[in-house]
């Protein structure tokens, strides 16, 4: 049995993972380009599937031609680009373990780039499981990816950049948006930071395209509101919103009904962190940069040396970011493997650290324009649900900490939170605020349930085609084992 | 959680071992307090794929057998718990000519010992079992095979010590034992790393892995190695099979638990080490866990793999229980057993409860006692 080698695996063909592969190609390294979707491009250059595309392409001439250059980049016999496939383990310094569906097999790499990309950040509330309700990358998918428009009146619901492009792009295939429900209000805030905003580059150009579509559909924009609760027999048929007031809670006193089908909710993106975590990488909590970020050197090298992160899947920063990071990691991961850097790969990785200095910039700008101090768990209920694989409900937990059980492990235990089918990527979240929320120590670091292989869910079939050597079985299976 | 100043007896070690001596304990009325370093059931016991089956036990440990398999059933009863108990009988399979004439001179020893077990030939066993794979040639059935479900089983055993008044405390690492000759009813003082101190009458050594740690404290040398046991749970399904499975050659313990899901296990190693506290999974072994696995049952094929997991466990050289005095003072105790020690752990804890009660009846499974490994 030989397990492949190569110099870099990069995992997610994303903005960030397509400008690593193609830099660490660049520089001379055999790459593999691990991606769990069909096609490349992430959730940014997402392409339609041709047979099921009604709606007109959303992708902007810029970026189409960006995404060329990026393929590109990857048409090399030094990348093997594996579609559909799933990173389910990573050991040892490192041997990785992919699924694509039908099998499972094992390559083993000098360096690793994480470019994982990030998923909606979810906050409970009453009536979130309701059908109709989606989030705004959920929304995207369904426009970009699928063509396919969610059911009219839409209203579009939460806080930060993300709402107002899933806003812009509803209106731009004809969708009826119903409202725009932005939970900061804070406009001065763009003047306070034009400093750094100033920064931004082509994404204000993107950011003035977005608000005038908004602006000339006059689509009522309700600055300093949040939904409350979602509503409908088998289906969403309304919401209710209602002002937020200084203190971060909802005066419910004010709510009032808005008529929707499809409610999208909008609370940002945190980082994928299944990878990091079955890795022990180090994490710090960025709360606007989506919670858990994972902590990188100028290398976007992570505390386990040869991982290196990129992109959303590290700390939130948009498309712009990622490749920018995408291209560092890439250069560094080769570098990582012994290949030396030529004089122009040093200067372009010159460049794109000064670029990313400046994009940084930009972010930290954006995010005081979208702070709010909103406190979104004052909307629980005691049916309101928190883990959906396992029907968990804040009731449910909060009798639990009647009975002394308030750590996240304890919890976990105690009620399957977590435990279900998307082993906790959707809630675990929620858990570990709603935890710290609650505890006395809201600076002590709660240990959070660890993950454990596989990263995603395979198919126990995948996993017996790979040939082994036979087990070492012991010969009085009663005594001690042998440990290596 | 406030630990107490004073507790007729401190139990270390807050895994199936020890929450079985407390629970006993604190019903007859004494106080007792279990610490235990992490939470509560966090290695052998909850890396367990609770699988309460008679015929996989060494033959040494089959006279308590049926009385802790009962222990299990009446949890409800004399605790008021649910602890996931259910007893569907188990098979036990040979796939080899080999593993068949193991299985029928081990079917004879167990007969021997009063254990209502049967062989069952390639038609039988297909007959009570028509999900088994092909290679399965023969097996045993011994309807008493039962299982409790550990995913469930630990909180419960928790909340039932504490409804009597036990106090369960995790997050407590044992730093020091002293001991203080002049009294008797505070003959012990347990420190913690957090520096609490709880005065005690009698300890109680269940630490598991760490029992030769806490055994130093204590003065007494006692010999513990350490295994990694790995668990696989794969996603709900509708029911595929409807027993205890168990392998006599390969290394296999199944069950498919009332919420679909199954639980794969056996004793198939991990990695780590207790010293440096890690417990991975053995990618090549976790593989040949599943093969096992597939191969007597290979419509769990088809279902996804959610979650594995592993647990220290600690082994006594001789892998049967370790159980009664510690030493040379009638107020140190110890209990741990692996190999069969989650489903031997209701028997011996209510026995150790009851030499610690009753001195009359300290000379009873003196096979057990640590003694064995004075040297």
């Amino acid at each position: 049995m030989t397990i492949e080698e190569v110099d870099v695996t990069i995992i997610g063909a994303g903005a960030a993972g397509l400008s690593a592969a193609g830099e660490a190609a660049r520089m001379g390294a055999r790459v593999v380009l691990v991606d769990d979707n069909q096609h490349p491009g992430g959730q940014y250059f997402r392409q339609p599937s041709p047979q099921n595309y009604k709606c007109k392409s959303l992708v902007s001439e810029k970026d189409r031609h960006r995404f060329v250059q990026l393929l590109k980049g990857i048409d090399t016999p030094l990348v093997r680009y594996c579609p559909g496939t799933t990173v389910w383990d990573i050991h040892d310094q490192f041997t990785i373990g992919l699924a694509d569906g039908e099998r499972s097999r094992r390559i083993r790499s000098a360096a690793i780039v994480i470019s994982a990309g990030a998923r909606d950040h979810v906050y409970p509330f009453p009536g979130w499981t309701l059908p109709g309700v989606i989030t705004a990358g959920g929304s995207q998918n369904l426009i970009k990816g699928m063509g396919i428009a969610p059911a009219a009146p839409v209203v579009v619901a939460g806080n930060g950049p993300l709402l107002l492009v899933a806003a812009a792009n509803l209106v731009s295939v004809g969708v009826e948006v119903a409202a725009v429900v932005e939970a900061s209000n804070r406009p001065w805030n763009i003047v306070r930071h034009a400093a750094k905003l100033i920064h931004g580059g082509s994404n204000l150009g993107l950011a003035i395209k977005y608000l005038k579509i908004l602006y000339k559909s006059k689509i009522p924009f309700l600055r300093g509101y949040g939904v409350i609760a979602a509503y409908g027999s088998e289906c969403l048929s309304a919401v209710d919103v209602a002002p937020i007031i200084r203190n971060g809670k909802f005066e419910r006193s004010q709510a009032r009904r808005i008529t929707a089908k499809t409610m999208v909710t909008g609370m940002g993106l945190t980082p994928s962190l299944e990878l990091p975590r079955l890795l022990g990488l180090k994490e710090t909590s960025m709360p606007l940069r989506g919670g858990p970020n994972i902590i990188t050197n100028e290398k976007m090298m992570s505390s386990v040396f040869g991982v290196f992160v990129a992109g959303d899947g590290s700390s939130i920063g948009g498309v712009e970011l990622s490749l920018v990071e995408g291209r560092i990691a890439g250069i560094n991961a080769a570098i990582h493997a012994g290949i030396g850097a030529s004089e122009s790969m040093q200067l372009s990785l010159t460049r794109d650290l000064s670029a990313h200095r400046r994009l940084c910039k930009f972010r930290s700008g954006l995010e005081r324009v979208f702070m709010n101090n909103v406190d979104w768990y004052d909307l629980l209920t005691p049916e309101t649900i928190i883990c959906r694989c396992e029907d968990v409900t804040w009731g449910k937990l909060h009798k639990c900490k009647e009975k002394g059980l308030i750590t996240p492990l304890q919890l976990k235990a105690a009620t399957r939170i977590g435990m279900g089918r998307c082993q906790g990527r959707n809630c675990l979240g929620t858990l570990a605020a709603l935890t710290s929320h609650e505890g006395d120590d809201p600076t002590k670091e709660q240990e959070m349930p660890r993950t454990r292989p596989p990263a995603r869910p395979i198919l126990l079939s995948e996993l017996l085609h790979e040939q082994l050597p036979p087990p070492e079985l012991p010969d009085d299976p009663h005594l001690p084992r042998q440990q290596d | 959680m406030d630990l107490p100043k004073v507790a007729d007896i401190v139990i270390i070690g807050a895994g199936i071992s020890g929450l079985s001596v407390a629970l006993p304990i604190a019903k007859a009325g004494l106080s007792v307090a279990v610490l235990d370093k992490n939470e509560p059931w966090s290695d052998a016991s909850g890396a367990n794929a609770g699988t309460l089956s008679i015929q996989v036990k060494r033959a040494e440990v089959l006279s308590l057998i049926y009385e802790s398999i009962e222990r299990w059933k009446r949890m409800p009863e004399d605790y008021g718990i649910e602890v996931g108990f259910g007893q569907p009988g188990g098979i036990r399979v040979a796939t080899t000519e080999a593993e068949y004439n193991q299985l029928e001179k081990s079917v004879e020893v167990q007969k021997n010992k009063g254990i209502d077990v049967r062989m069952l030939n390639r038609e039988a066993v297909r007959q009570l079992g028509p999900w088994l794979g092909p290679n399965v040639m023969a097996g045993s059935l011994c309807l008493y095979d039962s299982y409790s479900n550990p995913l469930v089983a630990g909180n419960a055993m928790v909340a039932g010590a504490r409804k009597l008044g036990g106090v369960i405390a995790g997050g407590n690492r044992v730093s020091e034992i002293r001991r203080n000759a002049m009294s008797d009813i505070d003959r012990f003082s347990i420190k913690t790393v957090s520096g609490d101190t709880i005065h005690a009458s009698h300890v109680v050594n269940a630490a598991g892995a760490w029992a030769g740690e806490i055994s130093s404290m204590l003065g007494v040398k006692l010999p513990m190695e350490v295994d990694v046991n790995m668990l696989t749970v794969t996603e709900p399904s509708p029911p595929i099979f409807n027993r205890v499975v168990t392998h006599v050659g390969g290394i296999l313990s199944l069950k498919q638990l009332p919420n679909g899901t199954c639980l794969i296990g056996g004793g198939w190693q991990g990695r780590g080490s207790v010293s440096s506290g890690t417990k991975n999974i053995d990618y090549e072994r976790f593989l040949h866990n599943m093969r096992v696995a597939a191969d007597v049952i290979p419509k769990i094929r088809d279902l996804h793999i959610l979650r594995t997991w592993a647990g220290f466990e600690a082994v006594a050289p001789d892998a049967l229980p370790i159980m009664g005095q510690l030493g040379e003072d009638d107020h140190v105790w110890t209990l741990g057993c692996a190999r069969g020690g989650y489903s031997l752990a209701p028997a011996l804890g209510a026995r150790l409860a009851e030499m610690i009660l009753n001195p009359s009846k300290r000379d009873t499974l003196l096979q057990f006692s640590p003694q064995r490994f004075a040297p």
